[in-house]
């Protein structure tokens, strides 16, 4: 059994199984005793974010070997679960193609937004890494990797499916992805890396009380009606980001945007930007992000005071439209991260925490006396690989 | 002038004397690496080629780094001077790389000694040495540090 991902010594045999993993005690505490945010509320909480991973590469010949990693998670909303199940197929020094179950690459930390390890927030900014957009496809990715003199960088593509629960703030639903597919180019130069990714995907989000309002619409055959509150349709979605590293300083800026052309899913922009200095083995990070939502919100265009059922139905139409909730929020964050050993990082976090007014803004827990969502979030954490 | 060289001299004695870890911290400051190569004929690679080269990425030619373990100051040397790195950013790139997937750590020698004998015993390899370190027949100077 090896546990590291480099052979321990140069001059050992590779190891045809390889163990690693990584883990994480998250501890959270919101100064707000009437909100929740991701779950934490106003007493200090482990178990939100707390996880373990063991993660198994089997090297089945030189160019394939089969990789799966499991998780075990604290969380009230996410269930343990087999993350990665692929056969990695190296065809030559640049080109590699993945087969199975991995993660949808949106943004810079999609297949590693549980190892805090990675990078230097503990909670990484949560309107772009937002929980409900990472999704496991069952799919194929291609990487071909090239380089010259000063430039190098990676072109990826992938195309895949998903079935499963989706969760957005108390919501869940059974989702389908399916005919997902997304480009990815990375470029790298001097201390400078930038990645810009489009990914399209067709959606049916199931949100059953939906669902089963417009099937009482079409039976009253009001079908315009019923076809403005879609549930189902495709979604684009953008990523561009851009990282500075050098031995003093670091910055990292994402912005993504998507578009959705049904009702359910909002059309959303959202970014941060993270200015960090290092003194090692301490670094510090200073970051601002904020998202925009916007449903493109129907006209109720079913009559009332004609009879009492025409009535009701306006009435559920108006309430579906209610429930859409934006999640609109905009975040400052301060953060230090104290590497203690090779493998094991401290870190503590503070958040200022700013709501749009009238929204949700991905609280899990509104007050209606406090509809502006302010609140201050701590948060304390020990990161670990193995 | 000789003054100025003989108080110089004195002085750093006396640093030494006080605080040999002092000096060695100062030394290492000063040492240059060398990033040396088994390959049949003369090579020359950019800083950038190195720096892919050690963080998994692929350059134009075939070849296998071998980096040091924690413990040598020299992978310290080499992760500020050469990949503009503290240890820490490299130690959360290489958890970013393992956890994705998307690249493979380079293999690792106990010290310079080893990594010199195991490159030079294998065509396609590459390590870094300090610039003091003298280079065994064979090998060749790809990259000199700042």
């Amino acid at each position: 059994m090896q546990t590291a991902s480099a052979r321990e010594n140069i001059f050992d045999t590779k190891e045809t199984i390889e163990f690693s993993g990584f883990g994480r005690i998250v501890g959270g505490y919101l100064d707000d005793k009437d909100l929740a945010f991701q779950h934490y509320q106003n007493n200090l909480s482990f178990t939100e974010q707390s996880l373990l991973a063991l993660r198994v590469d089997a090297h089945l010949s030189d160019k394939l070997k089969l990789v799966t990693q499991g998780i075990l998670h604290t969380g009230t909303i996410r269930e343990n679960e087999v993350q990665w199940l692929y056969l990695q197929y190296q065809a030559s020094r640049s080109l590699s193609v993945r087969l199975g179950r991995q993660r949808m690459p949106f943004f810079d930390f999609s297949e590693t937004n549980d190892v805090g390890f990675a990078y230097p927030w503990i909670t990484p900014p949560i309107q772009v890494y937002t929980d409900f957009l990472f999704f496991d496809i069952d799919g194929i990715m291609a990487s071909y990797e090239f380089s010259g003199k000063d430039v190098s960088g990676a072109i990826e593509s992938y195309f895949g499916e998903f079935e499963g629960e989706l969760t957005v703030a108390e919501t869940s639903s059974q989702t389908k992805l399916n005919n997902s597919r997304g480009l990815i180019l990375k470029l790298n130069y001097d201390s400078f890396t930038f990645r810009a990714s489009h990914h399209i995907t067709q959606v049916d989000l199931g949100l059953k009380p939906i669902v089963e309002f417009r099937d009482i619409l079409r039976s009253a055959e009001l079908n315009d009606a019923a076809d403005s509150i879609g549930v189902e349709g495709s979604i684009e979605f953008s990523q561009l980001s851009l990282s500075y590293d050098s031995f003093d300083y670091f910055m990292k800026t994402e912005l993504t945007r998507y578009d959705s052309d049904f009702l359910a899913f909002p059309d959303v922009k959202n970014g941060y930007i993270t200015l960090g200095y290092n003194f090692y083995p301490y670094s510090l990070h200073l970051t601002y992000a904020n998202s925009v939502e916007e449903y493109d919100r129907p006209d109720n265009l079913i009559p009332v005071g004609i009879n009492s059922e025409l009535d009701a139905l306006s009435f559920g139409f108006d309430q579906i439209l209610m429930q859409l909730n934006s999640d609109g929020l905009e975040s400052v964050t301060l953060g230090l991260r104290y590497d203690y050993s090779d493998n094991v990082a401290f870190k503590t976090e503070l958040a200022k925490l700013n709501g749009d007014d009238n929204a949700r803004g991905l609280f899990t827990e509104n007050s209606v006396s406090n509809p502006g969502n302010k609140a201050n979030f701590f948060q304390v954490a020990v990161e670990w690989v193995f | 002038m000789r003054f100025s060289v003989v108080v110089l001299t004195l002085l750093s004695i006396a640093c030494c004397g006080i605080s040999k870890r002092v000096c060695a911290e100062e030394s290492l400051r000063s040492t240059k690496l060398l990033i040396v190569a088994n390959v049949d004929s003369e090579l020359s690679l950019t800083k950038q080629e190195v720096k892919n080269l050690f963080m998994g990425g692929v350059i134009d030619y075939d070849l296998r780094p071998i980096t040091l373990t924690a413990a040598n100051k020299e992978r310290t040397l080499f992760h500020a001077r050469v990949l503009g790195l503290t240890d820490a950013r490299v130690r959360s790139y290489w958890a970013q790389m393992r956890f994705s997937g998307r690249k493979q750590q380079p293999d690792t020698a106990e010290n310079e000694a080893q990594a010199l004998e195991y490159v030079t015993a294998n065509a396609g390899t590459i390590t870094y040495i300090k610039s003091t370190t003298p280079l065994p027949e064979g090998l060749v100077v790809v990259y000199r540090s700042n």
